[in-house]
């Protein structure tokens, strides 16, 4: 029995029916009479390097944020585990969060309060850990590795570290937890994060040129397992022998939620609804929190201006690319963490349904529906 | 333990059946391809030979699973199977063998379809390669169960002679993106280099589906489908710490080199990649070349689909200041994991996909890439 080989790099040795391939680095079958062959993982020659990228990462009690420079705005993100959400079955479901701790009257929220800057900002975000450990991931945002917050590329924060990034570009952001982050993810650990062009809120790059817009709405719909509530901080993690609790095996939401608003509530709620006048210029802002994808149907035509928080047709590296329309009923499907940055100009008054049907993470079979809808006066 | 296991299942795991090992040798898929590449024009024509047999197929955890695999010459027992690669609008030849006992089939959706090859059974498949792009091969027989089961990979066309774009037929904003690539204003750095392609396959095993196959082969697609639980998510048959670190998945190099990537998703669930330190620009769609070039972070890969993805290199746009004062930034492992420089991941963000037997964060469809150094300097 031979067990010491493993597979070869990357999708290994390219074969090619045009050129007989030979000589080195070509793999070696031994016979396999009457017994099955077996295709080897790697096997773990590092277990301090195996280890820190997985079970045991690097921490850091009172990081020290390389080349700190006075920043133009700053924010601090307190991470809280109280967060509480209404369900139509009368059921509290737990979540996490970050909030603002200068913020008293928003002391548990969720989702996470907006971080809003403008383009050309240098930004600080504190992170306060509270207990155990966590990060800040700012979605889409790229900044060097020790400000990315991914805990197995750079280090999980035990206290408090300060995210420093500049906002280079304007668009629709948001930042995460990047801990276990099946998990924090999925309990609440995320918000929204918005750079406004220069003339900041209320105008937004549209191609070469940045344009007014009189409403706003972001729109986040989310999938909810009340059962994974029950689970620990670092559920499923575990050194020395894999873990199978098989704790997040099982994904089955049984909510639907809009931007912290559970589904049919979002139908009327204000804090999801989009209002405007006949005529004016309505951005959605819409990020896909769901595990599975989300189809999403509008009532009105909408131009899409920009995706994954970059213009399209906009004045930097995104010159490839042009704005584009969805036609009124028309569904678009967004995967997991995708943003869509929509402008709809309504033209006719009333009360239109806007749907997100979220799908199965694996069939992609419809499972719950979210209905909002756009207020036209 | 995962539950539920089948009867066959302990019976492999036990010394009933003796497990052989098959040695495999390493190569990077870079090297590899410039080979192929510097070589192409004169090279004869020749058969390959692929055989589709049984076997194990061991997860990041040790768990080992029942799965139909892809055997050639070169590349030996894979899962998936091993990137083929020929040139646009030559004369492709492949010989597909059938080792296993049930039937299956050879198939490039759109291109040859060798139709079901009984067991003990040969096809010689000739045919034409389509224009350069990225497709899937697979066996299309009893879908999706024969593919899922490992039977299947991506199919790479080539251009015809020295070509800017990985394509036959650019759009005009697939053009003039390569062609600004390297150019000081908007891309300082190199053009892109063939040589710098990495290819990417998402798959997915849900062990106790796979090991149902073996003791109920006349399983019905539809309840297989139904029931498929994935609980571990792989990148070129590989996942967690050994994708991370695995050079031929890995994209590294320094700012001003960028990258192809070609995507493909070969598993049972949408996945959402999403890359960290750069945007990507989306060059192809269903199949086709984009003819409205996205940049994204994260793009949308349904099962069946393809997408091919430029990663710029260009540096981290965000970070603050640039380049970082302390020069051992390219030469230190921040997270202790045994890698240098500055790494960005690149993971789904559906994020059921990080686990492993659902637990093992993150040990699921995950890898890196590393930049190396800045921008160098002429002169």
């Amino acid at each position: 029995m031979t067990e010491a080989a493993t597979a070869p790099s990357g999708t290994g040795p390219v074969v090619t029916c045009e050129i007989p391939t030979s000589g080195a680095n070509q793999p070696r079958a031994i016979a396999t009479s009457g017994a099955l062959p077996v295709v080897l993982r790697d096997r773990i020659r590092n277990k301090k390097h195996f280890e820190a990228f997985g079970c045991d990462v690097r921490k850091v009690k009172q990081g020290v944020t390389p080349d700190r420079v006075t920043p133009d705005v700053e924010f601090v993100r307190e991470v809280h585990s109280g967060g509480q959400v209404q369900m139509p079955d009368g059921k509290r479901v737990d979540f996490w969060s970050f909030r603002d701790p200068t913020d008293k009257k928003n002391d548990k929220p969720f989702p996470a309060p907006i971080i809003r800057v403008r383009e050309g900002q240098i930004v600080h975000t504190t992170l306060w850990a509270s207990k155990n450990t966590h990060t800040i991931h700012h979605h889409g945002i790229e900044p060097t590795p020790h400000n990315d917050g991914v805990g197995h590329t750079s280090f999980e924060v035990d206290k408090t570290y300060t995210y420093q990034w500049r906002a280079s570009e304007s668009g629709s952001f948001f930042y995460h937890c990047h801990k276990n982050t099946t998990l924090h993810f999925e309990l609440g650990m995320y918000g929204p994060l918005v750079i406004d062009p220069p003339q900041g809120p209320g105008f937004v790059r549209r191609g070469t040129q940045v344009v007014p817009y009189d409403h706003e709405v972001v729109w986040i719909p989310d999938d909810v397992d009340p059962a994974w509530r029950s689970l620990g901080h670092s559920a499923g993690l575990r050194c020395g022998p894999f873990d199978d609790t098989q704790h997040m095996l099982r994904f089955e939401p049984r909510y639907w939620l809009l931007s912290g608003v559970p589904h049919p509530r979002t139908r009327t709620d204000s804090k999801v609804t989009a209002r405007c006048r006949r005529g004016e210029r309505l951005l959605i802002r819409l990020l896909n929190a769901a595990y599975g994808p989300v189809e999403v149907r509008l009532p009105f035509d909408a131009e899409c201006i920009g995706m994954d928080g970059h213009t399209l047709g906009g004045p930097k590296g995104d010159r490839y690319s042009r704005p584009w329309t969805i036609p009124a009923g028309q569904s678009c499907e967004l995967s997991t963490a995708q943003r869509w940055d929509l402008l709809v100009q309504p033209d006719r008054v009333g009360t239109f349904p806007v749907t997100m049907d979220v799908k199965h993470w694996v069939q992609g079979t419809p499972q719950g529906r979210i209905e909002t809808a756009i207020i036209v006066s | 333990m995962v539950e539920g296991l089948v009867s066959r299942r302990a019976l492999l795991r036990s010394t009933a059946y003796g497990l052989a090992g098959v040695a495999l040798g390493s190569g990077s898929l870079g090297t590899l391809l410039r080979a192929v590449g510097a070589a192409s024009s004169s090279a004869s024509a020749g058969t390959l030979e692929l055989t589709i047999r049984e076997c194990l197929v061991e997860m990041v955890d040790e768990t080992r699973v029942y799965a139909w695999a892809f055997d050639s010459p070169e590349a030996g027992l894979r899962v998936p199977g091993p990137v083929i690669q020929a040139t646009d609008g030559t004369g492709v030849s492949i010989r597909v063998t059938n080792a296993h006992h049930r039937p299956h089939a050879f198939a490039i959706p759109g291109v040859v379809d060798s139709g079901p090859i009984p067991p003990g059974e040969s096809r010689l498949l000739e045919f034409t390669a389509p224009p350069a792009g990225t497709y899937l091969y697979l066996d299309p027989l009893r879908a999706p169960i024969n593919r899922v089961m490992g039977l299947g990979g991506v199919f790479v066309s080539q251009p015809a002679g020295p070509a800017p774009t990985p394509y036959t037929h650019p759009t005009t904003q697939v053009r003039n993106l390569f062609d600004d690539l390297g150019d000081s204003v908007s891309f300082p750095g190199d053009p892109w280099r063939p040589e710098r392609t990495w290819i990417w396959v998402f798959t997915c095993v849900d062990p106790v589906q796979h090991d149902r196959l073996a003791d109920e082969p006349d399983l019905a697609p539809v309840a297989f489908a139904a029931e498929y639980l994935p609980r571990y998510f792989l990148l070129n048959g590989r996942s967690g710490f050994f994708s991370t670190h695995d050079p031929g998945t890995a994209p590294t190099g320094r700012v001003g080199q960028p990258a192809l990537i070609r995507t493909a998703n070969l598993g049972m669930a949408t996945h959402s990649p999403h890359i960290h330190g750069n945007h990507v620009y989306q060059l192809s769609e269903g199949g086709r070349v984009a003819e409205n070039v996205y940049s994204l972070d994260t793009w949308r890969l349904p099962p069946l689909e393809t997408r091919d993805v430029l990663l710029p290199f260009v540096r981290p746009p965000d970070a603050y200041p640039w380049p970082p004062s302390d020069p051992k930034v390219w030469t230190t492992d921040l997270a202790g994991d045994g890698t240098k420089g500055m790494v960005f991941p690149m993971h789904c963000h559906a994020e059921l996909s990080q686990l492993a037997n659902g637990g093992n964060y993150p040990q699921g469809l995950l890898t890196h890439w590393v930049l190396t150094g800045d921008l160098e300097v002429a002169g």
